[in-house]
């Protein structure tokens, strides 16, 4: 039975709810009629209306009522019986004070009928008598909440994170209740990593600052972007909900990525700085690449120089129109690559060989660099001293070795059968 | 200076010439024709003559153009008959070879008795070089081992004979048998006895063109030729020490000394005995005793003596023959060779018998 009577209420409850809510904007609700003591009050809203003085002598009955906009006065009045005293009720509504009747004498007191004229009882929050009148009363206030979305660089490249730090203070006049933060998701970023995140709900007081998130975005895409606002629903102490806050949309530049680049270190060696005339010589050739990414279209051109001529190499060596040169379609990053060649020296002098590297660093850069060796000493052959010697010196043994030969020839036709 | 023409006839008288002419770059090595000159005191021609390409093409001390070959397959097969006929088709070729190095004083053919081309060409050549020339012409004539066959005993047997009837003015005679029994197997004799008589040769020769002490020429070698039989042999001996001269004669006149196997002191008929070497080894009073001991057997001894300073001694005796008991020796054996090669033609006859047996069934067909 008592589960029964209860449901009964509840659906009566519903029903007056919705008359009230079809009711809409009535014209006149008469929101109060009873009596009030003297020195207690009705608060409608942020209205009190006090009941200051109470006057029952049959010639005078009446009461002096003063009209409250929290703690201002806004007006005063004595009204007597019947009388009826209207003020503005908030932003458009109208608020109709009569008296209609007083009786006691010990304690006084008044009846008084209280109507609310173009006003959405919806919006009615507080509507009831106040014993001590305006003092004691609570007035529901009007909380601001003002939300900082703070960035901690301005300029970021892509791929790096940027911190994002989220406070919010209160900056109006009442307590913010069941404040709860919406934090939507930021395209163009990814979320690295969260240290703080509070997102309700949750109460700030009047002046009160909270840290509600602090989290890294690691950026995806290059560009002046701008980050989405941070909102936030929330009601005053009185339940009052209010228009959700919304935070400033911080901008943010994000660069390009520098792309990785490929770095390859030369090296040209001889194996001897000083050899004789009519001798070969090995360069060996190492190439490194330590850089980040595949260098490409690595072309490396051996300059032999006049006096010198080339004999041989390892086989990565090709010989176009006449010079070695040596391609490889990529070094990859940390490859290493020796290359040896050998040349013979012609003339004597002083030379160098030199390695001219050019290649795509894998950012579109042609990287032309050079290796050269150290000085190579192209002394005297060991046979250089017979070129100095008079033409006759040739010519005798070489008259003899002819002699010698025809003789020879000679005899061995005259003994061949 | 004399002229001197020397010619090799066949296999054997090819090398043994070829072992002249090297002798006479003087026991250097195979390469001294290319350095050396050949130390013939007199004027030399050599000529070798062969039917078998491939001998002509072995030697190698004589000039090619002193190889003359005479086209007849690769030689004649030991055949005489044949090698007879080749000469005489060939014998204007042959004698104008000779013609064009000539004149000469003397002339010597080596040959051997028992092949074919040296053995029929020898006797042939000659009888040509007498009717055309009026210089001595002696032969030298190698004698086979006796194990060697029955046709190139019978080759020796008229070869020798037909050499002695050419008009030849004397045979030298040197036997591989008697040469090989002095020691060696026969390849070692092969190459040694080239060797011996190319070695006593150019002693010859030199000894007739020399400037002597006591002298000996081509008139007193004519001499000693004409003596006895027709047949000589020579004796050498080089002493590789200080020797007395006198054991260096015996030495040449021993049978290890000798190119045939004879008794000089019993069968010899003239003798020349050249002696060479440092006037220190020369005693005159020991060439005189042994000269002696040797006349007193002999007969007439033609001595000549060549000073050659800081040389040991050495003797070369040319000795002809009276008799030659191993000749006899040699004949007894090959008339057994000749019976034997006799039957062999006997029996090739008869085998024409059995010819007659398969002509029987000519003309006839098997039937199966």
């Amino acid at each position: 039975m008592m589960k029964t009577g209860k449901n009964l209420l509840r659906i009566l409850g519903i029903v007056l709810l919705l008359a009230i809510a079809t009711e809409g904007v009535a014209a006149d609700s008469e929101i109060f009629n009873d009596t009030i003591e003297r020195g207690n009050g009705y608060q409608i809203n942020n209205y009190v209306i006090d009941v200051a003085d109470v006057f029952t002598e049959e010639d005078s009955k009446g009461a002096s009522i003063y009209i409250y906009r929290k703690n201002e006065e806004i007006d005063n009045k004595f009204l007597s019986v019947n009388d009826t005293y209207s003020f503005d009720f908030e932003d458009e509504g109208e608020v109709t004070v009569k008296i209609i009747k007083t009786a006691g004498s010990a304690l006084p007191r008044a009846q008084l009928s209280i109507v609310l004229s173009d006003y959405s009882l919806q919006n009615l929050h507080t509507n009831k008598v106040i014993n001590g009148g305006h003092d004691e009363a609570t007035f529901a206030g009007t909380p601001i909440l003002d939300i900082n979305k703070n960035l901690d660089s301005d300029t970021i490249k892509s791929g790096e994170t940027v911190k994002v730090t989220v406070k919010v203070q209160n900056t109006g006049d009442d307590k913010a209740t069941d404040v709860v933060f919406s934090d939507p998701m930021q395209e163009n970023f990814v979320l690295e990593e969260t240290f703080v995140d509070q997102m309700g709900p949750m109460s700030i007081e009047v002046d009160e600052t909270k840290t509600i998130a602090v989290y890294l975005l690691k950026a995806t895409e290059s560009g002046n972007l701008t980050l989405k606002p941070t909102t936030a629903t929330f009601s005053n102490t009185v339940g009052q909900d209010f228009s959700q806050a919304t935070s400033n949309t911080p901008s943010i530049t994000v660069e390009a990525a520098e792309k990785e680049k490929a770095v390859l270190n030369l090296t040209n060696q001889a194996s001897s700085l000083t050899i004789p005339r009519g001798d070969t010589v090995t360069s060996t050739i190492n190439i490194k690449n330590t850089g980040e990414a595949p260098a490409e279209t690595v072309n490396i051109n051996l300059d032999i120089p006049d006096g010198m001529e080339y004999v041989e190499g390892d086989n990565e060596i090709e010989i176009i129109d006449g010079a070695p040169q040596i391609y490889l379609e990529s070094l990859g990053e940390g490859q290493e690559k020796e290359i040896s060649f050998s040349v013979k020296a012609n003339e004597m002098g002083t030379y160098n060989l030199s390695a001219q590297l050019s290649y795509n660093n894998g950012a579109d850069e042609s990287i032309n660099t050079e290796a050269i060796t150290n000085n190579i000493h192209v002394k005297e052959g060991r046979f250089d001293f017979l070129l100095n010697l008079p033409i006759y010196v040739y010519v005798l043994p070489i008259l003899v070795i002819i002699g010698v030969g025809g003789w020879v020839f000679y005899k061995h036709r005259e003994y061949k059968f | 200076m004399l002229n001197v023409l020397i010619i090799g006839n066949g296999q054997c008288g090819n090398r043994v010439l070829d072992a002249i002419n090297k002798e006479a770059f003087g026991k250097k090595s195979k390469f001294a024709k290319f350095y050396s000159k050949q130390k013939y005191k007199s004027n030399v021609e050599t000529i070798a003559i062969n039917t078998a390409i491939n001998d002509l093409k072995e030697l190698e001390f004589t000039k090619a153009k002193d190889r003359v070959h005479i086209p007849h397959l690769h030689g004649v097969g030991a055949n005489r008959n044949v090698g007879k006929q080749v000469f005489e088709e060939n014998k204007e070729h042959i004698t104008r070879k000779v013609e064009d190095r000539g004149p000469f004083d003397v002339a010597f053919v080596i040959t051997s008795s028992s092949g074919g081309t040296g053995s029929s060409f020898t006797p042939l050549l000659v009888k040509e070089l007498k009717e055309r020339y009026d210089f001595p012409v002696y032969s030298l004539v190698v004698l086979p081992f006796r194990e060697e066959g029955t046709l190139y005993l019978q080759n020796t047997a008229f070869s020798l004979k037909e050499i002695r009837e050419s008009g030849t003015d004397g045979i030298i005679l040197a036997d591989n048998q008697f040469l090989k029994d002095l020691g060696g197997n026969v390849q070692s004799a092969y190459d040694g006895i080239n060797g011996m008589i190319a070695e006593r040769m150019m002693f010859l020769l030199d000894s007739m063109d020399s400037e002597m002490m006591m002298v000996t020429d081509l008139g007193d070698f004519q001499t000693v030729m004409a003596g006895g039989a027709g047949l000589a042999t020579i004796g050498y001996y080089r002493a590789d020490k200080d020797l007395p001269v006198k054991t260096a004669i015996q030495n040449a006149l021993a049978p290890s000394g000798l190119l045939f196997s004879t008794n000089v002191y019993e069968e010899a008929s003239r003798a020349m005995v050249i002696i060479k070497g440092d006037n220190e080894y020369l005693s005159i009073d020991d060439i005189s005793n042994e000269i002696e001991k040797l006349s007193a057997n002999v007969g007439h001894v033609f001595k000549g003596i060549i000073v050659r300073k800081g040389e040991y001694p050495q003797v070369l005796v040319v000795s002809t023959m009276e008799s030659a008991s191993e000749i006899e020796n040699l004949y007894n054996v090959a008339i057994d060779a000749i019976g034997q090669e006799r039957e062999k033609k006997n029996r090739i006859e008869n085998e024409k018998e059995v010819d007659k047996a398969f002509s029987k069934i000519d003309g006839l067909e098997p039937h199966y």
